[in-house]
């Protein structure tokens, strides 16, 4: 047994034996049966009986004696068909049998496991295999792969073909390595820049908060499906095509929905990733640039006047991508509106001076005193505040108004991004203002300006009138600042005068007054997907 | 048989008589000067409606129940609304009523009803829904009368046997038919520099046991309106108390109505009356302010969802 080498050396030629073995039986047994595929079935058993054989000459396998090995044999030789059957009866492997198959072989992990051998190299093959082993199953743990596996409606236990198997293993790692990437790299940070953004507004004053209208019917909005591919190979001389689902909801006002699609090759890690499993489909490709879709069907502009939902299919015509894994990537842009009130309870100064003296609160039968914004539905929240609505036990309501030309607590508008899409424009912004005050730029910053009902769209008309309040908009000066383009959170200052008081109070002891703001904004989603383009075939 | 005759004749005639007896009952007088109440608001059922569509119209039906004994004969009503989003006429938003109280012949008291009727605007793109808020007020002049059966005792020394009663604190929890109440009276007799007279002196302890405020009575108007009512406008209570015909002196009048604690005001004979032995007279207490009470409601504006 011994066989005259150093006990302590490392096995390496079984294990690259054992890997080729491995990867052989997988790409001819895997989803055959015995019945039909006979010769398969006993080459391969003949096969493993050699791998058992050569494992008893192996002096790093001495602490396993040939009872053990005959077990392990007999356990590699049907790893395969088991999980060609163990789906059958525990259909949640399903989404992770085609992964187990591929990434614990038998024999290469009880090599890499157990065998008694020395030298760093082998330890630290060893190493990354446990971890690689260890990462693949915590990423099989994550909905986006449980989800992904589902979608490949093609990959059932049974039908797998080798082949099928290593590409599922191939784009479930590819996509969960970029999904973590994604994660790791870019969402989490920019997440946590975002709301260090926000933190950080909160703790100088600079944050108004908001809630989207709870008892809304209808979630208004555009929303992107899955981008699901076409095919679960493409090849350079077919084309490709992928496709989604858009949801587009909006009330009163036509949403105009434009859609593109390109396709970019990956960049080099992911490529040699890729080629190293695939290689003799899949070359090298060096070229970056985004390849635009050829067709996006049925149009790349759509109207919704209330609600709909469309497929949509980008379609790449055959040859127009060279054999490289894609990134494609669907993106749209529309243009939407949100609007916000804060609703305002206004009283006399003296007179609540006077109720607090008594010890009356005016605002004892009003429900929602302390109701924060409402904003409708959206990708942008749209929070209104006063300054002083920051301070902890703080009267903000009633809003005590005193002499003519008396500076308010002035308001803030904050605008933050409430999707994962972003905020590519800041278009328009009006504040409503009750009749009575007035708003003042301090310091010369001209930032609003006085407008009317006019300056509106024809919709917004509707809920306008100059002579209950005053419109302001932000200047275009002040928009075509760069903290409106690709916004996350911004707050903008309102510097509010009581200019009427009587105008403000009415006649009734209580006002009941709104501040409102309107938002219109250019937002864009979009959706990713990694497709591998393979070499034409003749078959 | 004729005994039988004699025998029921004899029951019937006794069953007459218990028949008779039950029916000593007298008419009983609804006791009407009791309760805490003055005038009520309440929305009619249904109205104003929980939920209204945009660019409609709804009525809103408000009830002014006078449910105390003092008439009213200019109350004043105002009404509070987001103009923004809810259209009433000025004219309908404010307005005045006349609404009697409880008396011996309309026990229950008299009613107004008030209509509002309102126009709900439109919300504008993108919003589905909008809870309007609005609140009715109603100031009013109000009077308390309070009578009560005092015990004087003007026998310092304690001669006299067989009082007809005993001087003692008298709590009255029941209210006088006003949101204002007198909630106990405490007397006691205070020596008079002329031997052969006392002063009677009353301790009134005073609550608002309504659900609204009290303002001072000559600026009721004012309360329903924006204005301010000045530092004495609010609590402010006008106190008055007789002693069958003599006027007392009551201090402080005005009184300032404490939010917290007893509010006592103290009414005394200045010259006080002649010692005549122990005797019950009645104490009339008087007290006038003005009133003001709000309810609330939320209509919700929705956008007709196809």
């Amino acid at each position: 047994m011994a066989n005259g080498a150093s006990p302590t050396r490392a096995p390496w030629a079984f294990l690259i034996i054992s890997l080729i073995v491995h990867y052989l039986d997988a790409l001819w047994r895997y989803g055959t049966s015995a019945g039909t595929h006979w010769d398969l079935w006993a080459g391969a058993f003949a096969v493993y009986f050699l791998i058992g054989w050569y494992a008893m000459t192996q002096p790093a396998f001495d602490h396993i004696n040939k009872k053990g090995i005959f077990v392990i044999t007999a356990f590699a030789y049907v790893w395969g068909p088991l999980w060609s059957a163990l789906p059958s009866f525990f259909p949640g492997f399903s989404a992770y049998a085609a992964l187990f198959l591929v990434v614990a072989p038998v024999w290469p992990a009880v090599t890499l496991l157990t065998a008694r051998a020395e030298g760093k190299m082998f330890r630290f093959v060893s190493a990354c295999y446990v971890t690689l082993w260890i990462i693949l199953l915590l990423f099989s743990l994550q909905p986006q792969i449980q989800e992904y596996a589902s979608q490949q409606s093609d990959i059932l236990p049974g039908s797998l073909t080798p082949a099928q198997a290593l590409t599922y293993a191939l784009s479930s790692t590819v996509e969960a390595t970029t999904g973590f990437f994604k994660v790791m790299f870019i969402q989490a940070p920019s997440r946590m820049i975002d709301e260090a953004k926000r933190s950080w507004a909160a703790a100088t004053g600079d944050y108004y908060t908001g809630q989207v209208d709870a008892a809304a019917q209808k979630r208004l909005g555009v929303y992107l499906g899955q981008l699901r591919p076409s095919e679960s190979v493409f090849y350079a001389n077919t084309p490709v095509s992928v496709y989604t689902t858009i949801t587009a909801e909006t009330l009163d006002k036509p949403l105009t929905i434009r859609v593109s699609c390109d396709a970019t090759p990956q960049t080099l890690p992911v490529i040699i990733l890729g080629t190293t499993i695939d290689v003799p489909t899949i070359p090298v490709v060096l070229e970056t640039e985004p390849v635009p879709a050829t067709t996006i069907r049925p149009q790349d502009t759509f109207e919704v006047i209330t609600a709909d939902q469309f497929d949509v299919d980008c379609i790449w015509s055959k040859d127009k991508l060279r054999p490289a894994p894609y990134t494609i990537k669907l993106k749209t842009d529309f243009d939407f509106s949100t609007r916000a009130y804060k609703k305002l309870y206004m009283i006399s100064r003296d007179r609540l001076r006077e109720y607090r003296r008594q010890n009356v609160d005016p605002l004892a039968q009003v429900p929602d005193r302390n109701a924060p914004a409402i904003y409708t539905s959206g990708p942008l929240r749209v929070g209104i505040g006063t300054q002083q609505e920051q301070q902890p036990n703080a009267l903000v309501q009633p809003i005590a108004i005193g002499e003519r030309n008396e500076p308010l607590p002035t308001w803030g508008i904050t605008l933050q991004n409430a999707w994962e899409g972003k905020v590519l424009e800041i278009t328009d912004v009006f504040i409503f203002i009750p009749e009575g005050i007035t708003v003042v730029d301090p310091e010369g910053a001209k930032a609003w300006a006085k407008a009317d009902c006019k300056a509106l769209t024809e919709e917004e008309q509707v809920a306008c009138d100059d002579a209950l309040v005053d419109v302001y908009r932000l200047t275009q000066e002040e928009l075509a600042l760069s903290w409106y383009r690709n916004l996350t959170t911004k707050t903008i200052r309102v510097h509010v005068e009581a200019s009427d008081p009587e105008k403000i109070l009415g006649r009734a002891p209580l006002a009941v007054q709104n501040f409102k703001a309107n938002v219109h904004y250019r937002y864009g989603l979009e959706r990713s997907l990694t497709v591998s383009v393979r070499n034409a075939t003749t078959t | 048989m004729k005994k039988t005759i004699i025998l029921v004749v004899l029951v019937l005639m006794l069953a007459g008589c218990r028949f008779m007896g039950e029916r000593k009952d007298t008419l009983q007088l609804p006791e009407v000067n009791i309760g805490t109440q003055g005038v009520e608001l309440s929305f009619s059922p249904g109205s104003p409606p929980p939920e209204v569509y945009e660019n409609s119209p709804f009525t809103m039906l408000v009830t002014l129940s006078n449910l105390g004994t003092s008439d009213i004969e200019e109350g004043v009503y105002s009404t509070s609304y987001d103009k923004q989003y809810l259209y009433v006429s000025p004219q309908q938003a404010i307005g005045r009523y006349r609404v009697r109280g409880k008396s011996i012949f309309m026990p229950q008291g008299d009613e107004r009803q008030v209509a509002l009727r309102f126009d709900a605007k439109a919300l504008g793109p993108q919003m589905q829904r909008y809870p309007a808020l609005i609140a009715f007020n109603t100031c009013y002049p109000y009077t308390t009368t309070a009578p009560v059966i005092a015990c004087i005792d003007t026998d310092f020394t304690g001669r006299e046997r067989n009082k007809v009663c005993v001087p003692q604190p008298q709590a009255l929890p029941q209210g006088q038919g006003a949101p204002v109440a007198v909630a106990s009276v405490e007397q006691r007799m205070l020596p008079h520099e002329l031997p052969n007279r006392v002063i009677p002196e009353f301790v009134l302890t005073l609550q608002n046991k309504g659900t609204g405020d009290v303002v001072s009575a000559p600026l009721f108007r004012e309360a329903c309106s924006g204005r301010p009512l000045g530092e004495d406008g609010w609590n402010m209570i006008a106190v008055e108390a007789m002693l069958a015909d003599d006027l007392l002196t009551c201090t402080p009048t005005p009184v300032k109505l404490k939010k917290q604690g007893d509010t006592k005001v103290v009414c005394r004979a200045q010259d006080g009356i002649e010692a005549r032995g122990t005797y019950t007279e009645l104490l009339t207490v008087t007290l006038n302010y003005g009133y003001i009470n709000t309810i609330t409601t939320q209509v919700n504006i929705v956008k007709p969802l196809v």
